[in-house]
């Protein structure tokens, strides 16, 4: 199965931003971004000031998941966001049950009187729900530095058992794979948030790859793969394609050839980054979630094939709304209309000559005033 | 002293034949009797389809504009397409604004406002939406109807 994407240069640039205007979409507003960092900055401080429990062990708290690496997708059909958060603590894991480490972090956080208000307790972590649609997720962890830097381990699902764990290597591996691409990516470790000017085309088609996701997979959500799974296998597969369009299209062609090599055994894919060994598709243990994921990758390409043959906004929107949902595509098609609209009131705008296509460059034929009439 | 306006002369015929072919070399003509026609392909954009046009002109009418193909479609249910006369003959201006006029240019005027036009049609197919501005002249009457009546009762009780 190969992919091949339209080569005209100038319908893949205008493509690439309506692809990264639905990323734009997706992704965390500036305010909610800095709002985020703001209360998980205190939670960090209450946690590690004078009196606290878990002062003596030197709590650290950081993002980890879509949030760390800039890629954090607005849930299909719900306004709020999920930020994961780690939260680091230096105490040898085999002095301590993952329960009673989940308890202990959470006596700390209830101290507090707005945060008990908020707090959620999970399995393995706990929730603070915050106004401005988002809620913070932060899992407590033992610091494992004896197996190398940034490895943790964590309480398991059910936090009856230790997990090895590894996001900031994770991390890094990751951005590594991300800066193939000749396009800016700021060498920060956790860059809250990129402008989609800088963003590399690897984290746009990650983003793109969980949304369809969520679409395709809307009404059997525990078939669906999970997204560190296909954040790696985007990241495995990506080789450095400028264009999101195009990058999108790599991926999918190297994800169905090694579906194609294994011959019907399941996709292995490890942790590249944790010390120990993490296969992250253990989801796929059960055979209807591989075989429907295999089947999603085959239709994900054909609709990803006529999209690049798409003639016309109608059919561009048509195949973006069945893949990404009505709301990001029609949102961002109506923000071009609006952009026309603009130039239009500033009187720069004009059409080519020769094909008539509406521009802003200097030379072109301008267009005079005029009202739409009739009916 | 006072100086007499004198109306500008209409842009004779050849003169937009010779505008036109400078803009739009591919353009198709056919001059027959008074009214020129050319046929030719506009995209408005990028990512909007090209849609080949007819514009047909002559010195006692004003332009007509056509889509041949492809086929202008009615909405996804059913409304008709805004800002046409019938028979889809596309109302790039208002006649009364005298934003047309036979002292300007077809390839000036038309030819943008077409290319404009096509560019918000496809926007109005998706969003159902006219996002390009402009006067519906019978929403206008009936909305002074309206009114008159609206007055007329007002006065009577």
């Amino acid at each position: 199965m190969v992919t091949m994407f339209r080569a005209d240069a100038t319908f893949l640039s205008e493509l690439d931003r309506i692809l990264e205007g639905i990323c734009r979409k997706l992704q965390l507003t500036p305010t909610q971004h800095d709002l985020a960092r703001q209360h998980y900055e205190a939670v960090g401080n209450w946690l590690e000031h004078e009196g606290s429990i878990l002062a003596p062990y030197h709590p650290k708290i950081y993002p980890q998941g879509s949030l760390a690496m800039g890629i954090t997708n607005k849930p299909l059909g719900k306004e709020e966001y999920d930020l994961d958060f780690i939260c680091e603590l230096s105490i040898p894991w085999w002095t301590i049950s993952p329960e009673d480490l989940v308890s202990k972090f959470e006596y700390r956080i209830r101290e507090h009187q707005d945060y008990t208000a908020r707090m959620e307790r999970g399995n393995r972590c706990i929730r603070l729900t915050y106004a401005h649609n988002f809620h913070l997720d932060i899992v407590p962890a033992c610091s494992n530095k004896g197996l190398g830097y940034g490895q943790i381990r964590i309480p398991d699902k059910k936090a009856k058992s230790w997990k090895d764990s590894n996001s900031k290597d994770y991390i890094k591996w990751f951005n590594k794979r991300a800066r193939q691409s000749r396009r800016v990516d700021s060498a920060e470790p956790l860059p809250l948030q990129e402008s989609l000017e800088e963003k590399p085309a690897l984290k746009c088609a990650v983003q793109l790859f969980k949304r369809h996701r969520d679409v395709a997979f809307r009404n059997m959500l525990d078939l669906a793969p999970v997204s560190i799974v296909l954040g790696t296998l985007c990241a495995i597969h990506y080789q450095g394609q400028e264009s999101v369009g195009e990058a999108v299209a790599g991926i999918l062609n190297g994800i169905a050839q090694s579906i194609a090599q294994n011959q019907g055994s399941i996709l292995l894919v490890l942790n590249p980054a944790n010390k120990v060994r993490e296969d992250l598709g253990e989801r796929w243990k059960n055979a209807e979630a591989y075989e429907k994921f295999v089947v999603w990758i085959g239709e994900f390409n054909k609709l990803w094939l006529e999209l690049s043959n798409a003639k016309g906004y109608p059919e561009i929107s048509r195949l973006l709304e069945t893949l990404f949902d009505e709301q990001p595509t029609r949102d961002v098609i109506r923000e071009d209309a609006v952009q026309v609209g603009n130039i239009r009131g500033t009187g720069q705008l004009g059409i080519l000559p020769g094909s008539g296509t509406l521009t802003s460059q200097p030379g072109a034929i301008h267009i005079p005033k005029n009202t739409f009439y009739g009916n | 002293m006072v100086t007499k306006k004198f109306p500008q002369r209409p842009i004779p015929l050849l003169e937009q034949i010779v505008m036109m072919k400078k803009h739009f070399p591919d353009f198709h003509l056919q001059w027959r009797k008074n009214i020129v026609t050319w046929i030719g392909d506009i995209q408005p954009s990028q990512l909007s389809r090209c849609y080949r046009v007819k514009i047909s002109h002559g010195l006692h009418r004003a332009p007509h504009v056509y889509v041949l193909k492809p086929d202008l479609a009615d909405g996804s249910n059913g409304e008709a397409i805004p800002h046409t006369y019938p028979g889809k003959r596309l109302c790039l201006y208002h006649p009364k604004k005298r934003e047309w006029s036979q002292q300007k240019y077809v390839s000036e005027t038309i030819v943008p406002w077409t290319s404009l036009w096509l560019f918000y049609y496809e926007i109005w197919q998706i969003t159902g939406k006219w996002m390009g501005g402009g006067e519906h002249p019978d929403l206008k009457r009936r909305r002074k109807r309206t009114l008159s009546y609206l007055l007329k009762h007002f006065k009577s009780d």
